[in-house]
C-alpha cells in the first residue's frame, strides 16, 4: 500500500500485515479509472499547461478513490475473517467438534474470537464520519463499484 | 475533493488504527489460520456430501491428547494432530492438515529433500504415527490436495498454484479425466477473483486441466 497521509502530512500507521495485502492498490485504481493506453494518448495530445492540470486532477482523483478502496478492502478483510471463522466452527459442529484452537485462542460458537472481524468492521464504520462514504462502504461488494463512481467524475 | 473529503477519510482511518491497534494485530495473527480451518472444514463437508462416512481422529499422545487440534505450523509430527478418516464402500482416505508430502519428482538419495507442506491433503489410509516433523509422505500416497489463501485471487497466485500441482500431482494437468471420486486439486481464496485471475481461470477451463479455484463467490460446498 502506498503511504496514506493525513492533511498534516502525518503518515497513517497501518499494521504491516495489512499493508502487504494492499500492495499496488493505487496502481489498480489508476489503471481502472485511467487505463494506460487512453491516458498516454490523452496526455500526448495536450499542451504543457493542460497536461499539468490534467495530471494534478488525475492524481487527486486516484488518491481519493484509493483511499475509499482501501477502507473497502479493510471491510472485506475483517468480514471475510469472521465469515471463515463462523463457517469453520459451524461445519466442525456438524461433525460433533465444538471448536478449534489457534495457539491459545479458542474459536467456538460465536465467541469474541469468532466475531473479532465483525467487531473490527463495526468499529471501522463507527470511525467514518461522512454518512455518504459510510453508506458506500456498507453497500459495495466489489472494488469496481467504487472505481465506477470515480470514472464518472469529470476531469 | 471529488466525492468525499479525503483528509476526513484518512483521519478516520488514523483514529481507527490508533484505537484498535492491538485488536487488529490480534485478529491479523490468526486470520490466515482461521481461513485454513474453514477450508479444512469445507473439505470434510465435501466428502460428507458425497456420502462418505466421516470419523474424526484426535491425537492419542502428546500435548493435545484427545483434543481436536489442527496443524497450523509446518513443524510438528502428524501424530500430534487431528485427522479425518473418510470411508465409502471399500475405499478409505484421510484428510490431513499441514502434512508434509514429497513432490512427484523427488528421487532417493537426493542431497536435499523435495517436499511441500500442504494446507489440506487427502491421502490413502496410512499409519503416520511414526512420522517425525521432517518426514514426508511418499507422493504416490497423495490422492489430492488444496491450498488456502486469505486474500483476493490474482493471476500470479493462480499460476503459482498450477506450478504446485505440477510438482505434486502433474497428472491432474493432463486432459485425461481422473474421475470425480475426490476433489480436484484446488486453490481456495477468501476474496473474489480479480479480472486477471478470472482470465487464467478461463484458460484452465478451455485447457480442461483438472484444477479448481474456489473463492468468496464460488464456494467448494
Amino acid at each position: 500500500m502506498d503511504d496514506l497521509r493525513t492533511a498534516n502530512n502525518e503518515k497513517v500507521k497501518i499494521p504491516l500485515f495489512i499493508q502487504k495485502r494492499q500492495y499496488q492498490l493505487r496502481s489498480y485504481v489508476l489503471e481502472t479509472i485511467f487505463p494506460e493506453v487512453e491516458r498516454t494518448r490523452k496526455i500526448a495530445s495536450m499542451k504543457s499547461n493542460e497536461r499539468k492540470i490534467f495530471l494534478t486532477k488525475m492524481n487527486s482523483i486516484v488518491d481519493e478513490c484509493t483511499c475509499v478502496c482501501y477502507i473497502f478492502s479493510l471491510k472485506q478483510f475483517f468480514r471475510e475473517g469472521t465469515d471463515a471463522a463462523i463457517k469453520a466452527v459451524d461445519t466442525f459442529k456438524e461433525f460433533n467438534v465444538d471448536g478449534f484452537n489457534i495457539g491459545n485462542k479458542r474459536f467456538e460458537g460465536r465467541n469474541n474470537n469468532v466475531m473479532e472481524g465483525q467487531t473490527l468492521y463495526e468499529e471501522l464504520l463507527n470511525n467514518i464520519k461522512n454518512a455518504e462514504l459510510k453508506n458506500l462502504i456498507e453497500r459495495c461488494e466489489h472494488y469496481y463499484e467504487i472505481t465506477e463512481r470515480y470514472k464518472n467524475v469529470s476531469i | 475533493m471529488y466525492l468525499f473529503d479525503q483528509n476526513d477519510a484518512k483521519s478516520s482511518l488514523q483514529s481507527f488504527f490508533s484505537n484498535n491497534g492491538s485488536a487488529i494485530n490480534n485478529f491479523g495473527k490468526t486470520v490466515n489460520q482461521t481461513f485454513e480451518a474453514y477450508v479444512f472444514a469445507s473439505t470434510i463437508k465435501w466428502y460428507s456430501r458425497n456420502k462418505w462416512d466421516i470419523k474424526c481422529h484426535n491425537p492419542k499422545y502428546g500435548p493435545h491428547k484427545g483434543q481436536f487440534q489442527l496443524k497450523f505450523s509446518t513443524r510438528g509430527a502428524p501424530k500430534n494432530y487431528t485427522f479425518i478418516r473418510c470411508t465409502k464402500g471399500n475405499q478409505t482416505v484421510q484428510i490431513r492438515h499441514g502434512l508434509r508430502v514429497a513432490t512427484k519428482f523427488m528421487q532417493a538419495g537426493q542431497k536435499y529433500p523435495s517436499n511441500l507442506c500442504l494446507d489440506v491433503s487427502i491421502i490413502n489410509d496410512n499409519d503416520l504415527s511414526y512420522y517425525g516433523t521432517s518426514d514426508s509422505l511418499p507422493n504416490d500416497q497423495l490422492v489430492t490436495f488444496g491450498e488456502a489463501k486469505h486474500m483476493s485471487g490474482f493471476a500470479e497466485l493462480i499460476a503459482g498454484f498450477i506450478g504446485m500441482v505440477h510438482e505434486m500431482k502433474p497428472d491432474f494437468l493432463k486432459k485425461k479425466k481422473l474421475g470425480k471420486h475426490h476433489p480436484q486439486p484446488f486453490l481456495y481464496v477468501s476474496g473474489r477473483l480479480n479480472p486477471t485471475a478470472k482470465g487464467i481461470k478461463e484458460t484452465i477451463e478451455y485447457r480442461k486441466i483438472q484444477v479448481d479455484i474456489y473463492s468468496f463467490d464460488n464456494k467448494m460446498t
